[in-house]
């Protein structure tokens, strides 16, 4: 047997011991769970062997790290590594059953070979005694993972609205508070699953939505806690459900979280060369999916949000997001996806000079984010195209479901059920109004009309 | 005329041992199967076929259906249950103390004795007095 350090003391400083479950065991016991008279957790693992002696590593362990190894959250070695109270007691055991040579020694002394090897997690069947508390600290300690990672906020009404509403969120702003923050997950998730096929090159377009939809499916944001009277909670994605593909896995999905949490919940909070790499990052096809909804949020008049620790007490507030910030991480949802930042703005046409006399990217950043809309060369009528000298910028919305593309100038508002539908509707006012004041004298028309006939004229080449 | 009752091979080590009845376990059956045990080679090693309660004594057993069992043989159904029990299952520092070496093969006959109907790769093996199982085992390679 090999030689310990520490103390030999009389007995065990443990009351009567009974054994809850042998945990290893091979022509006998190998690893055995005892508890004492005070509920105190025991492992008793045989480290050594003589002709006539079995020596066994005894040692505490809290109820946590029993139940982290059988469900092979942790391994034996570090188990073995963190004993309770620092102190480990080996007992002889021959066979009579008596229990001798008792020692005491602290955790700096354990011996090298009687440390389990890493990666020696639990791999045989949980005895059934277990099977109940099991169960109970899988739930206790999936709530205890979701709380450890979830992001807490508070949402109160802004100064503004605070004493109409007695310091209360109503129940559609809390609604859209929730829906923000859901949407724009939903787009990291989106965004994140496909640049995972892009690393692998797996280009099966079919098995990469299956994916995103499962991933958005199984993957949401749970809400984990809340606080009564306030709009309190704590957001965490789901750590239950799998994914078919392997990779999707709960590390992939924490990750795609952390990324979240840094990249976008705190997107008030960036540089100049942090938004610089967002921007980069996340490309055009996702960027509007993951960041209008929740800017939408941050900038809205009626909310304040707050981050806080895990007892709500705020930590950080909640800033709006910088108008230019806005311009680059919002972009136009269908159609003109490739539309330059800076041409978001609409024109304004200065009748007195007939020019373009500048933008007004203020009135479009106020409108908290309306995506835009432009025609490249032409306008096409229903009786005839008509080619343009310059991109022809509008406004384009969704309210309600239903696609809007307005320009104020011209006073046109174009509706549809779909974005092509509004599109050919706009592209028809347009036509019709251009033929309209064409075919009508200066001095028949009223002022507002003669600007939008030179506005058309400025921009229609033929 | 009464049928002889089989003796078992171990049958002074489960009196020894406080073995309650029934030992073997109520759902052990005769059966012939291939099975696979942890051993030492050559296959004649005295080493070979012992019970673990007569190998070394260890604190008390978890039921009495284990202290029942540690009179008997720990056997295989197929070789990658063993050589998972071995390599996963159990630590370096046991398999040091086990010292097994090699894992051995055999055809187990209904006349040897009675096994255990277990779900898993495992069973337990009650030998019949006079079962010689070196007579029934071979090599069949290192652990």
């Amino acid at each position: 047997m090999e030689s310990l350090k520490g103390d030999i003391i009389k007995i065990l400083p443990f009351r009567d011991l009974n054994k809850v479950s042998d945990l290893i065991y091979f022509e006998g016991p190998i690893l055995s769970h005892f508890k004492d008279k005070y509920e105190k957790n025991l492992l008793f693992y045989w480290v050594d062997v003589n002709e006539e002696y079995n020596r066994w590593l005894v040692f505490q362990v809290s109820e946590e790290q029993l139940y982290n190894y059988l469900t092979k959250r942790v391994d034996l070695r570090s188990i073995v590594e963190r004993p309770q109270n620092d102190i480990f007691y080996s007992v002889e055991i021959g066979d009579t059953l008596n229990y001798q040579n008792i020692h005491q020694f602290f955790k700096d002394d354990l011996i090298e070979p009687y440390l389990p090897e890493p990666d020696s997690f639990f791999e045989s069947d949980v005895p059934s005694v277990y099977s109940r508390n099991i169960s109970n600290y899988e739930e206790s300690y999936l709530m205890e993972v979701l709380l450890d990672q979830a992001v807490f906020m508070k949402a109160e009404p802004s100064e503004k609205n605070k004493s109409k509403n007695h310091g209360l969120v109503d129940a559609v702003q809390g609604g859209n508070f929730l829906q923000g923050f859901g949407k724009s997950y939903n787009g990291m998730l989106a965004y994140s699953t496909r640049k995972e096929f892009q690393l692998r090159t797996i280009v099966d377009e079919k098995r990469v939505r299956k994916a995103i939809k499962q991933v958005i499916d199984s993957y949401p944001l749970n809400m984990v806690k809340t606080e009564a009277a306030s709009f309190a909670v704590a957001l965490s994605p789901n750590n239950i459900t799998v994914v078919d593909e392997f990779f999707l896995n709960k590390e992939w999905r924490d990750s795609v979280f952390n990324q979240f949490k840094r990249d976008v919940i705190n997107i008030d909070n960036k540089t100049e060369d942090e938004i610089d790499a967002i921007v980069k990052q996340y490309g055009e096809d996702y960027i509007s999916e993951i960041y209008k909804p929740i800017i939408e949020l941050y900038n809205s008049r009626h909310l304040a949000i707050k981050i806080t620790d895990k007892n709500f007490k705020p930590k950080r507030t909640i800033h709006h997001v910088k108008p230019d910030v806005v311009q680059r991480l919002v972009r136009v949802e269908k159609g003109p996806a490739e539309l330059p930042v800076e041409r978001l703005a609409l024109v304004k046409f200065n009748n007195s000079t007939g020019r373009i006399t500048g933008t007004s990217q203020a009135t479009l950043l106020d409108q908290a984010i309306q995506p835009s809309w432009h025609a490249e060369n032409e306008i096409k009528g229903e009786r005839k195209r008509y080619q343009l000298r310059h991109k022809l910028f509008a406004q384009y919305k969704i309210e309600d479901g239903i696609h809007i593309i307005e320009h104020d100038e011209l006073d046109i508002y174009a509706t549809g059920e779909g974005y092509l539908e509004a599109e050919s509707n706009f592209h028809n006012e347009i036509a019709d109004l251009y033929e309209r004041l064409l075919a009508t004298d200066n001095k028949e028309l009223s002022a507002e009309d003669i600007d939008r006939k030179n506005f058309l004229m400025f921009y229609i080449k033929s | 005329m009464a049928v002889k009752q089989k003796k078992y091979k171990h049958a002074d080590l489960m009196v020894e041992k406080g073995v309650k009845s029934p030992c073997p376990f109520k759902n052990c059956e005769e059966r012939d199967r291939q099975a696979y045990h942890f051993g030492f080679s050559d296959k004649d090693d005295i080493r070979n076929f012992i019970p673990g309660h007569k190998k070394r004594y260890r604190i008390n057993a978890n039921s009495d259906e284990q202290n029942c069992a540690y009179c008997a043989l720990s056997m295989f159904k197929t070789a990658d249950g063993a050589r998972k029990k071995w390599n996963q299952e159990l630590t370096e520092r046991t398999r040091q103390l086990l010292q097994y070496t090699h894992l051995l093969v055999g055809d187990i006959k209904k006349e040897l004795g009675v096994m255990s109907i277990e779900k898993g790769d495992h069973f337990t093996f009650f030998e019949y007095e006079g079962t010689n199982l070196q007579e029934h085992f071979q090599i069949f390679d290192e652990l």
